[in-house]
């Protein structure tokens, strides 16, 4: 089938179209404008789940209007099939066809971020010292050796992630040997009960999700042993103290944990310091002194607001700090995205295309003059 | 022939009025201005965590009191120099604007047909003022009604001024320090005539105050005479006072103690020296400079602060740099944006007329007009920049400002090259009306404010924001020629040559907003990258960038798949400059996301009625258009 043919395929001929261009671009501006709106009652987070990472959502429940992700989608196909059957055909437009390019890769760096970057983070004291950073949204059910709330920190802990859990859920830790079935899981909720967790009270999930604490009701037995005991755990992602859990004549400490993502180093916050304009509460900047110990890697840097430390697919920001009774504690965004350089490239595309165009377009003219 | 003969000079005049408005009002307004405030308008003092010339920080607080520049003529500085030395002096000054006249209602002060009120109109109200304040603050700013916000406004101004007013006050003589006793006033060394001391007379006196109050403490606080006791009262009152006065504005002295830098006020200087400020040479010279403004003695003002300058500087030697407040005074002397202002409403004013009547001399004018305007524009930005050493891009006002400058420009630019006036109507109409936006946010004080750490970085603010800021200015100018296509379209439909040219501008200058807006969108990301770890986070500020770059590319992909002509262009070039406001002032006032600074409550309703009479003009022009068509009137 040679390319003309393919080109009057109906389904070709509407993808290529550019009103389906304009349509898509047009629904898009309705997302981001709805969804800019959406944020004042609802939060950031819910608007990012219902406008922009959707395929499809419903307005009042019932009627379906098109997600970013589906827009996106569409526009992608129109966007490669017009660089495949539009712009390569004529030398004149080379520079739309690099500026579309660009456009595409970056739709595809956005693609790539969200499905594969992971969003993390540290808090340390001064002095403190971390090989794993936390999860903004994503806890875990991690077995310990012991009911000690340090334990809760336990590097080579085994886990299993709450994401996805629910009602009936079976979740398995096979170096412990245990099977746990899930009674109940709320993304936010409050325990309540003195000394330990004697009932959950679910809530509300927040608008930023980061805050939500939530909870597990689980029946716990020993692997592969249908007939056995069982054991009912209450836990709940505020409580410091692993709960312990008695199958197969062993115990087992159970807790709710934000998710552990391993840095490639050892972190030590070696310093932090704040700056103020005199005489006024205004930051003028916040910086953190870290001690980086790692494979090939044994230095000190200084991360301040505008300049994050990158070590591999790993960068660190400095996001916040807080004054605590023991010292000063910083925190540090630490995103780990192997295709952060995406965007940057794009970006270049774009610009030269651009420039390419328009250079075109001024040596034709010219060319007409003379 | 004879009228032509005549326009030449009659340009020479326009040329000549206009130069004598832009370069010589600095000079009438510098004659005006008392000579002995001058000295007082050089002296550095530490507002808002940056140094400043005391001429800007007096303009600031004037304007943020009552929204003007000056009082009843009178400039901010030696308003400000009354206040200081001289505080009853300025009593009777109308500098407190009211805007809502319930308030003066509600506080039990008679109504003034004009809006702004003196120190002694507002005093009887005070304490009711305060308490109706401390109700209204309850609750949270954003959720305050207007007239809670007012309260809260008036309440605050108010305390502003009193501070101000009490910047000498340990000169006054206090009702607290009664030395009419003379056992009291004999042991302090003060005239007992005198019925009471002033803080100062008090403090300097400390060691003698001190050893009678250990000779009170050790008789165990029993069988005390009467000259104790009122020195007791004495050393209560002053104990209290001093710690609760602290360091108040204004900060006018540096003072290192280890690592922290301080500035201190007179107030600050006493607490910090106790009863050996009167050593202090720099105390003496402020005590100098308010007797000789108070006695009218000119000479020894200029001399005292002359001396204090000089003194400030050795003090400092090494230690800190001083700014030279010298660009920063010429700055506010020339009040480059106001008078720009002035001149780009002029041109506007020209440019209607010349569109109604077609004279080569009216359109010399337009365009020295707005080349005069362009000046004092350009003039301001630079001095901004060097004062505040970087691009001046890093509030809502100046954006504003640089918006204005940057379509200005770029009509500019396009009059030169078209020549058919289009290009000075976007110079006047966005000037004028960006600088007036501009104005209004310059009342809540300095517009020369300092960053936050997350904004801090000279690279992101030459790069991202101006070039948004260049996109935003593209898209204004886009739906300024918008606006003109669909007006000259209405009324004019039988000059397509014309039509035609507006709408290849349109398409032109909307490309321009297009490629600015998409590239300071992507630099923003870069920006938001470098900072907070993602390159896109759907915050309302990157929403708004990034509708205005899908909108353009609406408009001009329906153009390029011919869903829409020259009207259409044109509807979608007005649309855009309606989307341009919302995501410059429309996100702001969501108070919501990372962007979130410059709030303004007023800014809502000029968004509200900009949308509203947009939409209507949209509405009925393209309707009009359709109408015309169908009856065969608008071939085009």
């Amino acid at each position: 089938m040679n390319t003309t043919r393919i080109q009057n395929l109906p389904a070709v001929r509407l993808l290529l179209s550019l009103r389906t261009t304009v349509a898509c671009l047009f629904l898009l501006a309705v997302l981001v404008l709805w969804g800019t709106f959406y944020q004042v009652d609802h939060g950031l987070y819910a608007a990012q789940e219902r406008f922009f990472h959707s395929w499809i959502l419903l307005v009042w429940g019932v009627v379906p209007f098109p997600g970013a992700k589906l827009v996106v989608a569409v526009l992608s196909a129109n966007l490669m099939l017009s660089i495949l059957f539009r712009f390569v055909r004529d030398y004149r437009l080379a520079g739309l066809l690099v500026v579309h390019l660009g456009i595409a890769l970056l739709f595809a760096s956005s693609a790539f971020t969200y499905y594969f970057a992971e969003e993390s983070f540290v808090t340390l004291a001064e002095g403190g010292v971390t090989s794993s950073a936390l999860s903004y949204h994503d806890w875990e059910l991690a077995a310990l050796s012991s009911a000690h709330p340090r334990a809760i920190d336990e590097p080579d802990a085994e886990t299993v992630t709450l994401a996805g859990a629910r009602s009936g859920s079976r979740l398995v830790l096979q170096n412990e040997n245990l099977e746990v079935r899930v009674l109940e899981f709320h993304a936010n909720c409050e325990a309540l009960g003195r000394g330990s967790v004697d009932s959950l009270v679910p809530k509300r999930p927040l608008a930023q999700p980061a805050e939500n604490i939530p909870c597990l009701a689980a029946e716990v037995r020993a692997l592969g042993d249908a007939a056995g005991s069982t054991r009912t755990v209450r836990l709940h992602g505020a409580d410091p103290r692993p709960a312990p859990v008695v199958a197969g004549g062993k115990v087992t400490y159970l807790a709710l944990r934000r998710r552990r993502i391993p840095l490639p180093a050892r972190v030590r916050l070696v310093d932090f310091t704040r700056t103020r304009h005199p005489g006024t509460s205004i930051a003028k900047s916040f910086e953190s002194r870290l001690r980086i110990t790692g494979e090939g890697i044994d230095r000190e840097v200084a991360v301040s607001m505008n300049r994050p430390f990158r070590h591999g697919a790993f960068t660190f920001f400095q996001t916040s700090y807080a004054e605590t009774e023991a010292g000063e504690m910083s925190t540090l965004a630490v995103v780990k995205n192997t295709g952060r350089l995406l965007p940057y490239i794009a970006s270049i595309a774009i610009a030269l295309g651009m420039l390419l165009h328009y250079l075109f377009r001024a040596m034709t003219r010219k060319r007409k003059k003379d | 022939m004879s009228n032509r003969r005549a326009l030449p000079r009659t340009l020479r005049g326009v040329i000549g009025a206009v130069l004598v408005v832009t370069c010589t009002a600095g000079v009438v307004l510098g004659a005006d201005r008392p000579v002995d405030v001058d000295a007082l308008a050089r002296i550095v003092v530490l507002d808002g965590g940056r140094q400043k010339p005391l001429d800007t920080y007096a303009r600031a607080r004037l304007l943020q009191l009552s929204g003007r520049k000056t009082v009843a003529g009178t400039p901010a500085i030696a308003w400000l120099a009354a206040l200081l030395f001289d505080p009853s002096s300025a009593d009777h000054h109308k500098v407190f604007l009211v805007n809502n006249p319930q308030v003066a209602d509600a506080i039990g002060i008679p109504v003034r047909k004009k809006r702004r009120y003196s120190y002694a109109d507002l005093f009887p109200g005070a304490e009711k003022l305060r308490h109706l304040a401390t109700r209204a603050m309850r609750e949270k700013a954003s959720k305050r009604s207007p007239f809670d916000a007012e309260i809260v406004r008036l309440h605050y101004n108010l305390h502003e001024y009193m501070q101000l007013t009490s910047v000498f006050s340990f000169m006054t003589p206090f009702e607290g320090f009664d030395i009419s006793d003379s056992a009291v006033a004999a042991l302090l060394g003060l005239d007992s005539t005198r019925q009471y001391a002033t803080f100062l007379d008090l403090i300097t006196r400390a060691p003698a105050l001190s050893s009678a109050m250990k000779e009170i403490q050790a008789k165990g606080g029993n069988d005390l005479n009467h000259s104790e006791v009122a020195l007791l009262d004495i050393a209560r009152t002053m104990y209290d006072m001093a710690k609760s006065i602290g360091n108040p504005p204004i900060h006018i002295v540096p003072e290192s103690s280890g690592d922290r830098r301080e500035w201190l006020s007179p107030w600050g200087m006493i607490n910090r020296y106790r009863s050996n400020v009167k050593d202090d040479p720099e105390f003496g010279m402020l005590l100098a400079a308010r007797e000789a403004y108070r006695a009218g003695n000119q000479e020894v003002f200029e001399g005292a602060l002359a001396s204090f300058q000089a003194s400030m500087e050795r003090r400092v030697a090494g230690t800190l740099e001083l700014k030279d407040p010298g660009l920063e005074l010429l700055y506010n002397r020339i009040d480059p944006f106001a008078r720009a202002k002035i001149l780009y409403g002029l041109a506007l004013l020209v440019c209607l007329v010349l569109m109604a009547w077609h004279r080569k001399w009216l359109y010399a004018t337009a365009l020295v007009l707005s080349i005069a305007a362009l000046l004092p524009h350009t003039f301001g930005l630079l001095a901004r920049t060097v004062i505040m050493a970087r691009p001046p891009v890093t509030n809502l006002y100046e954006t504003f400002v640089f918006v204005a400058w940057a379509a200005a420009a770029l009509g500019l630019v396009l009059e030169l090259r078209q020549k058919k006036s289009v290009g000075l109507l976007i110079a006047g109409v966005s000037g004028f009306a960006l600088l007036h936006i501009a104005g209004r946010h310059a009342l809540e004080g300095d517009t020369m404010g300092m960053l936050t750490a997350v904004l801090d970085s000279n690279f992101w603010l030459a790069t991202h924001i101006i070039t948004i800021a260049l996109g935003y200015a593209g898209c204004c100018a886009a739906g300024v020629v918008g606006h003109v296509y669909l007006l000259k379209r209405l009324f004019a439909a039988d000059d397509r040559e014309g039509l035609d040219s507006l709408a290849r501008s349109v398409y032109g200058i909307l490309v321009f907003g297009l490629i600015f807006t998409t590239a300071g969108t992507v630099l923003g990301g870069m920006w938001a990258d470098q900072s907070w770890g993602r390159f896109w986070g759907w915050d309302p500020k990157e929403n708004g960038a990034l509708l205005i770059v899908l909108w353009c590319a609406i408009v001009l992909h329906a153009r390029a798949a011919g869903m829409i002509r020259h009207a259409g262009l044109a509807a979608g070039a007005v649309m855009g400059l309606v989307l341009v406001m919302f995501a410059w002032i429309g996100v702001n006032l969501l108070g919501i996301g990372l962007h979130s600074y410059g709030f303004t409550s007023s800014g809502a309703a000029f968004l509200l009625w900009f949308v509203g009479i947009e939409t209507a003009f949209l509405c009925a022009s393209l309707g009009a258009i359709r109408l015309q068509k169908n009856r065969g009137r608008n071939p085009v």
